[in-house]
This record gives structure tokens, sequence and C-alpha cells, in this order.
């Protein structure tokens, strides 16, 4: 039985990727020709450059800003380093529109500069760059700084009473050593850049993500969306790929249980400045230049933008992620204990399937999931009303449920790898003890497991939460008519040149974005 | 009552086995050690017997009523065997009493039940404690209490005292097994320890390499080993080939072994050899006195000191152990 709800869910996790795979064969759309021709170029182009760039920022300020938290012991460091994690809270396209607006004419730099700072065009490739970056940077920071922080003390201890000075560790030794931890933080960063819809498209770049919009909105197109989308799977596979190939070529594991705290330094005057430069970098272009300009043009703006519309837009935002929250963790939960209790060892693989959602751009999910849904919908519609004689209108799509649904394939990962990095803390004695007592596996689950697993559940849900809060791209497509979330709503201001009414439900979508942030810095300092 | 018959199990697709044609049969009451090095078996064994795994094959029964065989499988919670986890696994999340309730089936003598277990292992009054709020001892006597509160069949013992202090080990196995004899429950006490072995078990199984080499009465496995093996595993044992050829005559596939504790020095004995003084050392209530016999180095408990460079090793014809040579 658990081996047939595994596959259920998996199936269902899955169904979305199956369906683009699928209708692949059908062949592109009329205009996949024209496409080729003239436009695709950029898209690679751009998104080749945007890998690039963003890989040598996010590198730069993640690694150097983590080492230097790591290493050197300074007044406000245990602020800065909370502070580094926060740009994490705010999604790219709302730095994105702030940037935009900071520069633009009459911008704040024109203004706080009396006119000596002019117009800088931001909104380009670079301005891009520099916003992903700025905004993305701490995947790899957190990555980098977990490593330094539990795994490089002995290491370092070592190399200097071998006589070695700091700068030759950190370059022949700890670098080396930390680069897988810092390539897994990276390919997250590069997931973010090619799922990104919403900073493109303001800044009017032309990427993948942007094209498969619009084939699927502009030229009405399904299938060239879906090659679009299939040709944007493919490198991320390829990125994954990469990503894997480097974990699995080393041929050592670093005894974590041996290891002893990194002893911070206490720098000197002029290491000061530049560590303060260091870590102050991120933080003020990251994190407080965007926050002050969204505060001050909400303050500008709160009159008009705070009504009742408003208050319904933020209440169905928050449901709708509590409700998908919810269902993905319990989704998480089964496919976590269902593959435990079944006897099939071939389905732990297959339930590999059932996280690959988060390396999905969400657009490329949305289509995937409008596919089977809408399919389905119309198959219960004329199944009704041959066999009841009644007219129903889309059970699935035009319904939360099918944003649900999507969010749960997408987000699936991001509740499922806590709950199981706690489920594997718990020792395996516990729920045999139980079993030995008498106990069925679902009465030991609850009774047993489920209060022992309960922080990491909570950190699934909270993750969740956030991450639907913040989705832009897959809502877009999805959301049905009536229903309105707050990123689509500053979205929706930003595209219609209202970017400060913007301010408002970018900052509640912050606010609900740093509460996680705060914890997720807590459990690495734990 | 408990019966194993033809069990074999292999994690690797028979490349190797980690049981290779197990049998035996526990009688009700009485207790059982299972003995072996590390990876000879002991826990795949005991997690058969539970049902925490599948055997490749064979057949296990309880009771007279199969559990484990080709077509039936009877799940961990429906087997009346307990196990006293070598960590204790005890619930962190729940009181003692909650913990030790956990497993009782019947509604109605719950609270009675768990004050007549817990009474039984010394801790009543305890029932409101958490195991964080409990000594090593402590824990493990609400482990006992916990598994023995459904009132198992068979109730298994894994590694029970390895977390506990040399000096607190030997009181609190004794009296777990005083209070286990009381409730007449077959016991199978899986240890590396042969000194724990022989102290409270009637019975001993010796586990090597996946297979069951001897299950015997202590006093049996102590004499009669079947082999240096198992002779080894209870204490220190040399070959003396030389010495009693003159006895045996030169029978190649035989050599015969002595326990440490049986040689004598300077002594009337049957078998006498000469042995030079290597070094002589102090111990406290006797001499560790080591000596070179020919090739081997021997070292002999002695009540005294011995002044003499050279001395003589003997022992009696009724310790001598013959085996064949592996």
């Amino acid at each position: 039985m658990w081996s047939a709800l595994t596959l259920t869910i998996v199936g269902l996790i899955a169904l979305p990727i199956l369906t683009i795979a699928v209708k692949l064969y059908n062949g592109p759309g009329e205009s996949w020709k024209h496409l080729v021709d003239t436009v695709l170029s950029d898209y690679i182009s751009n998104s080749l450059l945007l890998i690039i760039g963003t890989t040598i920022l996010t590198l730069l300020f993640g690694v150097s800003s983590a080492w230097v938290v790591s290493r050197y012991d300074f007044r406000f460091r245990k602020q800065l380093e909370w502070l580094l994690i926060l740009p994490l809270a705010i999604p790219s396209y709302i730095i994105a529109y702030a940037y935009a607006g900071m520069f633009d004419y009459g911008g704040t730099i024109e203004k706080v500069t009396f006119g000596v700072f002019p117009k800088f065009d931001v909104m380009n490739i670079t301005g891009l760059i520099w916003v992903l970056s700025i905004s993305l940077y701490p995947y790899v920071y957190v990555a980098a700084r977990t490593f330094f922080l539990n795994q490089s003390g002995r290491l370092f201890e070592a190399s200097k009473v071998l006589g070695v000075g700091e700068l030759k560790a950190l370059k022949k030794l700890i670098i080396p050593l930390a680069r897988p931890a810092i390539i897994g933080g990276l390919v997250l960063v590069l997931m973010e850049v090619l799922n990104d819809y919403g900073a493109a498209k303001y800044y009017g770049v032309s990427t993948f993500t942007t094209g498969i919009f619009r084939a699927w909105f502009s030229l009405e197109e399904p299938e060239t969306a879906i090659y679009l989308s299939a040709l944007l799977v493919a490198v991320i596979f390829i990125l994954l790929g990469l990503e894997r190939w480097q974990r699995n070529k080393i041929g050592y594991a670093i005894n974590s249980k041996t290891q002893v705290p990194l002893i911070r330094l206490i720098p000197g005057r002029k290491n000061k400045i530049i560590i303060y430069l260091i870590v102050g970098i991120p933080v003020f272009f990251g994190f407080l230049i965007p926050l002050i300009q969204l505060i001050y043009w909400a303050l500008l703006t709160y009159e008009t933008v705070l009504n009742d519309g408003f208050l319904s837009t933020a209440i169905q935002s928050f449901l709708i992620a509590v409700l998908a929250a919810i269902f993905t963790v319990i989704f998480a939960l089964a496919l976590i204990y269902f593959t435990k209790w079944n006897r099939l060892r071939l389905l732990d693989y297959i339930t590999k399937i059932g996280t690959l959602g988060y390396a999905i751009p969400g657009a490329v999910i949305a289509i995937g999931v409008l596919i089977p849904t809408l399919g389905f919908d119309k198959w219960l519609i004329s199944y009704v009303s041959e066999h009841f004689q009644t007219k129903i209108g889309f059970f699935i799509n035009g319904t939360i449920l099918v944003l649900v649904y999507a969010y749960t394939v997408r987000f699936m990962a991001v509740a499922h790898n806590p709950i199981e990095a706690v489920c594997l803390k718990v020792n395996k004695s516990m729920s045999e003890s139980s079993k030995i007592l008498g106990q069925s596996a679902l009465k030991t689950f609850f009774k047993i497991e489920l209060p022992l697993i309960k922080t990491g559940v909570f950190g699934g849900l909270v993750l969740v939460f956030v991450d639907v809060m913040k989705e832009l791209p897959l809502t877009l497509i999805l959301k049905p008519y009536q229903v309105q979330t707050l990123a689509v709503k500053a979205y929706e201001y930003a595209s219609d040149e209202q970017i400060m009414e913007a301010a408002l439900p970018s900052l509640l979508i912050i606010a609900t974005g740093v509460l996680p942030v705060i914890l997720l810095n807590k459990l690495i300092n734990r | 009552m408990l019966t194993v018959k033809n069990v074999s199990k292999s994690f690797d697709k028979g490349k190797s086995y980690a049981l290779n044609n197990i049998s035996f049969t526990l009688e009700k009451g009485k207790s059982y050690s299972l003995v072996g090095e590390s990876g000879s078996g002991k826990t795949t064994l005991i997690r058969l017997l539970c049902g925490l795994e599948t055997p490749d094959e064979g057949v296990i029964s309880l009771q007279e009523q199969i559990v484990t065989s080709d077509t039936i499988f009877i799940t961990p919670e429906k087997r009346k065997i307990g196990l006293v986890f070598q960590d204790y696994a005890l619930f962190p999340h729940l009181s003692v009493y909650e913990n030790v309730v956990y497993g009782i089936s019947t509604t109605s003598s719950k609270k009675n039940r768990v004050t007549e277990v817990l009474n039984l292992v010394g801790l009543n009054g305890f029932e409101k404690r958490y195991p964080h709020e409990l000594s090593g001892g402590q824990q493990q006597r609400v482990a006992l209490a916990r598994a023995l509160a459904p009132a198992p069949e068979v109730l298994i013992l894994d590694e029970p005292f390895s977390n506990l202090d040399t000096s607190l080990k030997a009181q609190l196995r004794n009296e777990i097994f005083e209070i286990i004899k009381e409730t007449n429950t077959t016991v199978i006490f899986v240890t590396h320890d042969t000194n724990d072995a022989l102290a409270v078990s009637d019975e001993i199984l010796v586990l090597h390499n996946g297979v069951l080499v001897q299950k015997e009465s202590t006093e049996m496995i102590y004499r009669k080993p079947k082999n240096k093996y198992i002779a080894s595993l209870f204490g220190k044992v040399y070959t003396f080939d030389d010495v009693t050829k003159s006895e045996f005559g030169i029978n190649d596939p035989m050599e015969f072994c002595v326990r440490q504790e049986h040689l004598q020095l300077n002594s009337k004995t049957h078998y006498l050899t000469g042995a030079k003084i290597l070094q002589r050392k102090f111990m406290g209530t006797y001499y560790a006195i080591r000596l070179q016999v020919g090739k081997q180095k021997i070292v002999v408990a002695h009540p005294t000191d011995i002044k003499e460079n050279n001395c003589k090793l003997g022992f009696d014809k009724s310790v001598v152990f013959s085996f064949n040579k592996e």
C-alpha cells in the first residue's frame, strides 16, 4: 500500500515535467522558426551573460563576506552576520524596482545629490546582473560560512603548526576544500537567475523565462513555450549535472567530529577598514538601500494604496501561502514516510523525482500544470454533463486548487529537505522500539516521530510559506482572475509605471521574509 | 518455545552471508547469551527474531506459531518479543510513565501494570521524570521496564551494559537478571563480553562469521569448547603440542591447548616443561610472571614472586583441550 501511495505522490509531482516532455513530440509551433532566426540567440546570449555575471559577483560578495565574518572579530560582527543574509528576504524583482526608481529621472539619487548625479540607466543587462547578484549572493554566503565555521578550524590549526601563513592556507587549503559547498550555493543562485521573470521583464532583458511568457501570452503558442521550457530545463540539468559531477569527483570526506571552531582574529586598523567594506557593501546595496527606498515610497503612497482591496489582497496572499505550505509539508512527510515504510528499495530512487520541482523554473511548472489540469477539467465537464445532465465550471483551473498544486510541485524540495534532515537525526531505534512495543507504523509516526521532527516540519512550513508569498512567474500564469496576491499586485503596479505604489505590497512581502531568514541564521549558529 | 530453523541472511545478494543456515531452539524461562565478535551476525540475528529484517530463507517460530517463513511474516508489533536497545531508545519527549505505558495494550489495568514493572526495577516515584533527567543506570531500568510491561514471551537485551562504567556494570547486570528471572521470561542477552555471558545465562550461543558454532550450557562451553576460537573467547589459551606429544603422540591434525588460569609454576602436575622467566610484575593479589617456553611467550599468575631465572611450567591432564587443527 505504501509503495502505491508513494508512486501516486511522485506521479502527481512529476506530471508537469512529464507533460512538457510528452508535448515536445508534437513539434514546435508556427513561430518557432521565426523565434530561432530572431530572438533565440538573444535568449541564449543574455542568459549566458547573466550566468557569468552573477557567478562572478555572487562569488565575490558571498565568499569574501563569509570568510571575514568567520575569521575576524570586529564590532557589530554578530549583527552584520545576519544582516548579510537579509537580502534573501527581498525578491529580486523588488530590488530591481527600487534601483530603477532610484536612478530614474527625478529619482532619489538625483534629488539627494541636487542634480549633481544625473539619471543613470540601470535598466539593462548590466543593471540586471547587479540586481540579481546583490539579492542572491546570500546563497553563496550561507554555504561558505557554514563550511568555514564548522569544517575549517582543525585544518587551519594543522596548517599553522606546519608554519604556513594565513593567505597561503586560505588559497591552498580552505578555498579548495570549501569549493563543493560554495558551488552548491552558486547553483542555487543560478537556478534563481534562470527562474527570474519579474526583474528581467522590468529591465527589458530577453531571457528564456520572458520568452516563455511571450510565446504563451503574446504569440499564444503553447507549443513554442514548451520548446523554450524544455531548452531551459536542459540548461538547468546541465548545471545540476556539473554540480553533482564536481561533488562526486571528491574522493575524501572531512571528519566533522574532530573539528574545532575557527578561532577569530582581531584585525588591525588598516584591515578593519577593508573588512567593513567587504561586509558593508552587500548589506548596504542589497538590503538597506532598497529597503529605505521602499519605505520612502510607501510613506508617499500609503494613503492611496492602503484600502480594502489591498487588505483583501494581503489576506488572500497569506491564506494561499498557508494552504500551499500545509499541503506541501503533508506531501513531503508522506513521501518521506511512505518510502520508509514500503519494502521496495527501488522507490528510494524514484522519490528523488518528487523533489525536482525546485530546479524547474516557475513558468515551466505553470505550463506543465496548466496542460494536464485543463485536460482533466474539460473531461470532467463533459463527463458530468453527459452522465448527470448538469453544467459545471472548471474544477481545478479557475480555483486556487491549481495554484496550490503548482506551488506544491515547485516547492516540494523546500519542505522535503529540512524535514528529511531532522528525520535522519532521529535514531532508527526509536521507531523500531515503538513497533516492537506493538504499535503500528501510523501510530508510531504520530506518537513518536512527529513530536521529534516538529522543528523540521515547522521549518519546512515557514520556508514554503515565504517562497509562496514571493513567487511571481508561476502565479502570474496560473492565478484565477478573481484571485490577487501581493507579489502580483507589486508587479502590476511596477508594470503600470506606478513604481511608488508597488512599495507597500513589496514591504509586506519583505516583512514575511525576514522572519525565516533570522530562523535560518539561528539554525546555522547552533 | 522459540525455534530458528535454517535461517540465512545476506546483504549483498549472496556474495557473503551475515547469517548462514542457523538453527536452534530456546526453552521457556531460561536465559541465553548470544556471544561473538563484531560482525559475527549477532545484531542481524536479533533483528530477524524481532521482525525488523526478513531472512533470505529459513523459518522462525514462537510458541509453535510460525512468525517468519517464505510465505508468512508477522510484523514486529504483532510478535511478543521485547527488545532493550543498546542505546535504550527511550522516547525523549515522553515521561517515564508514558514510556512504560506505551506498549501496554490492555485498557483496564495499564496504571497497575506500570506501577508493577516500575516497582520491579526499583523506580517507583520516577513516573513524571523525563529520560534526560535520569542517570545512565536509571535510563537502563526504564528501558527494561518498558520492554517488560507488555509481558513479552521473549526479551532480547542488545549489549545493554556497553554504555555503562565498569564499576556500575556488574552490579546492574546482576540486579537486572534477578528482576527478569522473577518474570519467568525467556531472555536472549547479546554481548561480546563473555564474563557477562558466564555470569548471567543458563546457556550460551556462540556465533562466528555468521555461523552458530556452539550452543551449550555455560559450564560445558567453558570446559568443552568445540574449537580453539570458542575457547579463546572465554580467556587466553596456549598451545602445548610439544609438551603433550609424549602422551598423545604426534598427531598433526590435532592441537592441544590449556587455559591461562590452569597453568601452574613449580608444582606437581601431569605435564612439566622448562621455562625461562623474562619478567615479573606485582599485580596486588598475585605476580604476573612472563615466561619464554619454546617459541612462545606465556604469562602466568603466581601467588608469590620467583627469584630464579628459570622455572618449571606445568598443568594437569584434565585441563587439556584437544582440537582439530584449523
